[in-house]
């Protein structure tokens, strides 16, 4: 299974420019937000955590791990743990200080934060998405179809950049999760789901993608062995993912001095 | 003044208040530890339907049902059983929220691997994942295997986060470990009292966090070499050395449930007897000395096992039978004392607090007796060995976990109790003992334990047993819907005011 592995990187000029304008796009706004004045120091981590994620991405999809996702499975569940467990959180992190004050955004877009930042919408969209693109139709259409490819790339990334923003946004922003209890179940729903599909993928007997065991040098016995590698990427760094953010993400609540009554 | 309004009174909050936070993580940790219980209770209604011939599964299902009964009950438990100790300790001893929500995110994570290894990937080798079965499946995968481990390795490390931020917070409380363990006062014989004495559940939460430590550590070290060998790093694994201490973790985590919820016993009965149970000497005595013998009764499980050292075996006969004196001497002793002629209000806690009494009573002596060497050759693969489990977990450990949410939620919401939730705590000491009763006499008729099918003269027992555990399912749903129903006033009464001091 290893032999297939082809050390290449894949260089993507489309995906190239798009990261570029988004990092120039995120310069231009970080500097007009943080020069402006209004008690706000210019956030460098902002940017560093905004570039590195964009530079996870980009290796995500055009190093070798993204340049064998047609040949291998487990390379391509490896590119997608990159994206959403790691560029996405980055990226959301990296934003956090542009949007810190909602009331300096446009009304649509705070609404449309808002909206898309409630935990039920914000694990729905995770979930569906997540889902959806790992049902055979769907994912078969990804693999021969490079702007397909592309959208479930972007897909990913939107959708847990959403899924993280409610734990990442602190209550007082806008979509914070307020309570611990809210944040512990928003985290488990969230490990649940993805390692109940790693689950199904490891543990399965026949083959999702028949398109891996066609790829030249591959037999059945061999896409399925990788295809159980491939589950177990996707469900057991996840969980490794899942309690880190709970180390990072679950905070002391404020303390609470209780009034005494009577 | 409105129930959501009316101020708390009660001994679950500190002094200065504080503790909502870490109330309502432990109050989490009961509630989805209680809400497993009632999950897997289904399905060892499963189970005794199955053995009764009454429902038929395949076996390969069976063995699926009963791994994920047997662990995620284990866990249940304990973790019902931690978070009653977190609450009760959480009144005097600072704890963080922040760090019990962290271990219960990790520990549940760990019941996803096992319900998923099992469920999805057909895993049936046990609970005890008994090295080298697990690798040897012929209806699962080594992948399945790998699962259950993983789902263990997280569990494990839940529960160390727990112990040792219970350790820690308890040497920062009293200033040093053996202050918190009554060390000066345990040593003199009573006589040197300097040192301010912990209350005995903060005693006791030590006393676990050190066990709970040990056993995490154990099962870390068991499944080391298990990933090293399904990688490929070595070949094979001592199963002499995997047998201990895969016991040593698991057999230690079970008990580790009955002495906490044991603790519970200690913190919520002087409110319903109105008699303080102060750290006396044989109470530090007793708790002190389970520290190293809940240690070595595991290897009560060893005796069949030719190659185990003599010595061991010896260590852990004397061990199962000297942890029965701390923990039955001075507790239940201590806590008929504490009952007799108090004037006690026989009301829903109080109730299932003498079941559970009454439970580690005659499942500690069901365990005696497997102790015993000749007695276990002959009883430790029948049912005896499940009777005697059963009757400290349903009968003890659940009761006593159950009883202690039930005070809680009492204080909290301040909702009085309606009279036919009584009736069904008895109705579960009924259903529960009935129940158990049958396991034991199939254990004395020489039934095998995990077993998915009964041969014909053995299914009489299973069908006596079912409508006892139907008894004890509606007791559990209607203690739970009760329980519900004061559940949101509860937690909202965490972050109100409190009376007086
Ligand atoms: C609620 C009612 C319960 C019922 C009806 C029930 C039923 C059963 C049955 C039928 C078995 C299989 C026995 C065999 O043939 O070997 C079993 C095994 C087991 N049960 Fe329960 N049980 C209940 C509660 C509990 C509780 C509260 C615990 C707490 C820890 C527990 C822990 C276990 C364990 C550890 C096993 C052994 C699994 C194995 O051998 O791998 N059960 N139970």
């Amino acid at each position: 299974m290893i032999d297939l592995f082809v050390w290449e990187w894949e260089w993507q000029l489309p995906l190239i420019a798009t990261l570029a304008i988004a990092e120039l796009g995120f310069i231009a706004v970080w500097a007009r937000r943080t020069s402006s004045g209004v008690g706000e120091r210019r956030s460098w981590p902002a940017l560093a955590l905004f570039t590195a994620g964009l530079l996870v991405f980009a290796l995500a999809v055009m190093s070798p791990i993204g340049a064998n996702d047609e040949r291998l499975l487990s390379s391509h569940m490896i590119e997608h743990d990159l994206l959403m467990w790691v560029a996405a959180p980055l990226l959301a992190l990296g934003s956090l200080a542009l949007v810190a004050d909602g009331r300096r955004l446009p009304a649509a877009l705070r609404r449309s934060i808002a909206f898309l930042a409630r935990p039920i919408v914000a694990f729905t969209i995770s979930t569906v998405l997540l889902w959806a693109w790992h049902a055979p139709p769907a994912y078969g259409l990804a693999l021969i179809s490079l702007p397909v490819h592309g959208v479930e790339h972007l897909s990913f990334i939107v959708a847990y950049i959403i899924y993280w923003w409610p734990l990442i946004a602190t209550p007082s922003m806008l979509g914070g999760l307020q309570s611990s209890a809210g944040r512990a179940g928003y985290l488990l729903a969230g490990a649940m789901q993805s390692g109940l599909l790693g689950a199904l993928l490891t543990f399965a007997t026949s083959l999702w993608y028949p398109h891996y065991a066609l790829v030249p040098g591959a037999t059945v016995a061999s896409a399925l062995a990788d295809q159980r590698l491939a589950g177990a990427i996707m469900w057991y760094p996840g969980a490794i993912v899942f309690a880190l953010a709970a180390a990072l993400t679950l905070r002391a609540p404020a303390t609470e001095p209780l009034a005494i009554a009577g | 003044m409105t129930a959501a309004e009316r101020p708390v009174s009660t001994a679950l909050l500190a002094p200065d208040r504080s503790n909502g936070a870490a109330l309502r993580a432990s109050m989490a940790y009961m509630v989805a530890g209680l809400g497993t219980v009632l999950l897997m209770g289904l399905l060892g209604l499963l189970m005794r339907l199955d053995q009764a011939g009454m429902l038929v599964i395949s076996p390969a299902w069976f063995y699926r049902v009963m791994t994920l009964h047997g662990s995620g009950m284990i866990a249940a438990v304990l973790l019902a059983a931690l978070g009653g100790i977190a609450a009760a300790v959480s009144a005097t001893t600072p704890l963080s929220a922040r760090a019990l929500w962290i271990a219960l995110v990790v520990y549940m994570t760990g019941n996803g691997f096992v319900i998923f290894a099992t469920l999805v990937g057909g895993f049936g080798g046990g609970w005890t994942v008994l090295y080298p079965l697990p690798e040897h499946g012929i209806v699962w995968t080594l992948q399945a295997a790998l699962a259950i481990y993983a789902g263990y390795f997280f569990v494990a490390l839940g529960l160390l986060l727990f112990c040792v931020h219970i350790l820690f917070a308890m040497r920062r409380a009293h200033g040093s470990l053996a202050k918190a363990l009554a060390w000066r006062f345990l040593f003199s014989l009573g006589r040197d009292k300097r040192d301010a004495l912990p209350r005995p559940v903060e005693l006791i939460a030590v006393v676990i966090a050190i066990d709970g430590i040990a056993a995490a550590g154990a099962g870390l070290i068991y499944l080391v070499p298990l990933f090293a060998q399904a990688s490929g790093a070595i070949t094979t694994v001592d199963a002499l050395f995997a047998k201990n201490f895969v016991l040593l973790f698991g057999h230690t985590i079970a008990n580790l449930s009955i002495y906490i919820t044991a603790g519970l016993v200690y913190a919520a009965l002087p409110a319903y007897t109105g008699r303080a149970w102060p750290t006396s000497w044989p109470v530090a005595a007793a708790w002190n000395l389970i520290i190293p013998l809940m240690l070595l009764n595991y290897s009560h499980h060893l005796y069949a096992d030719f190659a185990q050292p003599v010595g061991l075996q010896l260590l852990g006969e004397i061990g199962s039978y000297a942890v029965a004196l701390p923990s039955f001497i001075v507790t239940i002793i201590g806590a008929l004392a504490l009952i007799y002629r108090s004037g006690i209000r026989w009301t829903v806690a109080p109730i299932l607090f003498a079941l559970g009494l009454w439970g580690w009573v005659f499942g500690g002596l069901g365990a005696l007796l497997d102790a015993t060497i000749p007695v276990n050759q002959v009883m430790h693969n029948t049912l005896w060995v499940p009777a005697h489990f059963h009757t400290y977990f349903v009968l003890g450990a659940l009761a006593f976990a159950l009883a202690y949410l039930w005070s809680i939620l009492d204080a909290l919401s301040g909702s009085s109790e309606r009279r036919g939730t009584r009736a069904a705590a008895w109705l579960y000491g009924i259903g529960g003992a009935g129940f158990i009763l049958m396991f034991f006499v199939s254990g004395a008729n020489s039934v095998p334990r995990r077993f998915a099918v009964h041969l014909p003269e053995w299914q009489v027992y299973a069908r006596i047993a079912v409508p006892f555990v139907l008894l004890l399912a509606l007791s559990l749903a209607w203690l739970s819907w009760d329980l519900s129903t004061r559940f949101g006033s509860a937690w909202r009464a965490t972050r109100r005011p409190v009376v007086g001091p």
